[in-house]
Parts: C-alpha cells; structure tokens; sequence
C-alpha cells in the first residue's frame, strides 16, 4: 500500500512538471533555450532538495518535489532532439552549457541546502 | 494541456519503479545505471514518436508527456555531482558521456527505425 501510494507521490509531482515544462516551452518562445532553461532550473532544485529534505518524515515530499516534479520537469529526450536539430557548432555550445551549468547548479543547490541547514540547527 | 499532466505523471511514476527495482536489484554498482538506461529507452522512444505521424494531441501525451516525464535531467546533473564529491571522476566522466552520446544515438536510431 505504501508503494503505491508512493508511485501516486511521484505521479503527481511528475504531472506538474511536464505541465510546467509544456507551459513554460509554449510561453517562453525561446526553442531550445526553453529546454536548457528547464533543465538548468530543475537541476537546481533537485540539488536543494536531495540535501535540505533528508529527515525521513519528509520522505513524501522529496518523492514528490524530487522524483516527480524536478524529474518530469528536466528532459534528456528533448535535450538530444535539441542537438539533432541544430547546427554542429550550436549544438556543440548547447551540449556544453547544459551539461557543465547543469552539473554546476545541482552543485550550488546543494552548498545552498547545506548552509540552509546549518543555520536552521543553530537557531 | 491534459494529455501532459496524463504522460507526464504516468512516466514519471514508471520512471520510480524502475529505479527501484533497478537499484535494489544492483547495489554495488558506481555509475547510477538505472537512470542512464531510462534517459536512453526515453529518447529512443522520443525519436519514433516524432518520427511518425501522430495527430497532436497524441504528439503531446507520447513525446512531451511520456518521454518529457520519463527522461530526466535533474537527477543526472545530481548523480554526476554525487559521483565527483565521491571523488570517482574516472566513472562521473564515463557517466557524462555515456548518457549524453547515449540517449542522441537512441535518439537517432529511433527516428532512422521510422523514416
């Protein structure tokens, strides 16, 4: 039961980010900078949560946020359309700035949780 | 909007299965294979659906929907993180690449599949 409600969880995190992802590409106007802008932003975040919701109470919430929001939100499938799509040299750059601020922000996330939690134990 | 909200939260919970299963199964493993395999079925599966012609609204539940939620990039920018802080830079670099060239050789060869 558990499991299932867990896989629910992660479904309707995982609902709100592709919508947020579809709504942002369809507003944005951008092509693919919409996508490198949504796996920037989701890394990021999943970044934050994987360090800041790490008491087990909040299991249900890092399910949620994490698995099924930054998870539905962030898109490699349309990131490698992206690349086929454009000219080598773009896609060159485009691979490089996803891949290196991606890995970047998930990094700057993460120190952002940690300093968070310092000073949440301290007050 | 629905057919997103539908693919989306289906695949999304498909994608947690998976790695679950994938990760109970394969502990000792250093590079997060789960997730390397579902970004590469993801964008195989994304390069058959824009490859066939599909009405729109099926476009949107099987390529933005389906493969958009599958397929993720936040947890590899986070397990490429996790692999360096590990100091295992050797298998973070073969994680990079191999998701990367990966998931566009998936890519390619499902939309050569369906010319």
């Amino acid at each position: 039961m558990s499991r299932l409600l867990d896989c629910l969880l992660v479904a309707i995190g995982g609902a709100l980010g592709s919508f947020f992802r579809y709504v942002l590409s369809i507003t944005l106007h951008l092509e693919v900078a919409s996508t490198l802008v949504v796996n920037i932003f989701g890394s990021f975040l999943l970044g934050f949560i994987t360090i800041y919701l790490n008491e087990p109470e909040q299991r249900w919430r890092k399910l949620m946020i994490g698995t099924g929001f930054c998870g539905g939100f962030t898109t490699m499938s349309t990131f490698s359309l992206d690349v086929t799509k454009l000219p080598v040299n773009l896609a060159i750059s485009y691979m490089i700035a996803t891949i290196c601020g991606g890995i970047a922000v998930a990094f700057s996330g993460m120190i952002v949780a940690v300093r968070l939690n310092a000073r949440n134990s301290n007050d | 909007m629905i057919e997103v909200l539908i693919g989306g939260g289906l695949e999304a919970a498909f994608r947690y299965i998976i790695s679950e299963y994938f990760n109970s199964r394969h502990r000792h493993n250093k590079i997060p294979l789960a997730i390397m395999f579902i970004n590469w079925l993801g964008s195989f599966l994304l390069g058959i659906f824009v490859t066939i012609p599909l009405e729109e609204q099926f476009l949107l539940l099987l390529a933005t929907g389906f493969c958009g939620g599958f397929t993720t990039f936040s947890t590899f920018s986070v397990e490429a993180v996790q692999l360096i802080q590990r100091k295992q830079y050797r298998h973070c670099f073969l994680y990079i690449t191999m998701t990367v060239s990966g998931s566009i050789a998936g890519l390619m060869l499902g939309m050569l599949l369906f010319y």
